[in-house]
């Protein structure tokens, strides 16, 4: 599947696709839309990316947390595009047999896919005012 | 033998406040990526900064900054993610 999506993205469905006998963990992540950043009011978000590389570099991601962590399924699935507040931008899903493997897997994905990928947020804030965002917030999270 | 080209270097997201989306560079091959970098801060300086947080793709591959290109090829010029 595509990891790269202009359209919004639908988690119920993206999660009913990882039902599993194999599969007695599952973890979602979604990165949201929050309503302000630096003390100013987000309007919205427009995501770009350079998107063959994005999709070549999610795949090897996933391939490489599949292999390190046993996984039965993952996938990651990000927007490009306008996400208005509360909007969905990223979901990781990521399936095993146990627990401790879903969650360490599901870390590392979203962790390398927003320091190493090439897809840029663009926050539009209702002051008027717009930035372009670095990756240096992900050290506070 | 030298060649004269204009390489075509393709800017994302925050490198735009600098440069367009789309530069044309004429060089002659071959041609380090540092050598565009420099004819693009001749361009503008006040790009230099954020050029030099980026990451230089050849197609879908990072290359690096001392990479020569000896064809016309696309030369991508990545900031620093943001994505999530």
């Amino acid at each position: 599947m595509k990891s790269i999506t202009d359209k919004p993205l639908d988690y119920s469905t993206l999660f009913a696709d990882f039902r599993d006998p194999n599969s007695g963990a599952v973890v979602l992540f979604s990165g949201e839309v929050r309503g302000s950043n630096q003390g100013k009011s987000v309007d919205r978000l427009e995501y770009e990316a350079y998107v063959p590389m994005a999709e070549s570099m999610i795949a090897s991601i996933l391939n490489e947390a599949t292999s390190k962590w046993s996984l039965n399924k993952a996938i990651c699935v990000h927007r490009i595009g306008k996400v208005e507040v509360m909007g969905c931008a990223v979901v990781v899903i990521t399936a095993s047999a146990h627990r401790a493997s879903a969650y360490e897997a599901n870390r590392y994905i979203i962790d390398r896919v927003k320091h190493e990928v090439p897809i840029w947020k663009h926050e539009f804030f209702t002051d008027g005012t717009s930035e372009w965002g670095e990756n240096c917030e992900c050290h506070h999270e | 033998m030298n060649k004269e080209v204009e390489i075509t270097v393709s800017c994302f997201a925050g490198l735009r406040k600098y440069f367009a989306g789309t530069e044309q560079v004429k060089c002659t091959l071959p041609v380090s990526c540092n050598e565009i970098l420099k004819k693009l801060i001749a361009r503008n300086p006040e790009g230099a900064v954020m050029l030099s947080k980026c990451r230089i793709a050849i197609g879908e591959q990072f290359v690096p900054q001392d990479f020569v290109l000896t064809e016309n090829l696309v030369v991508f010029l990545i900031p620093p993610s943001s994505g999530g």
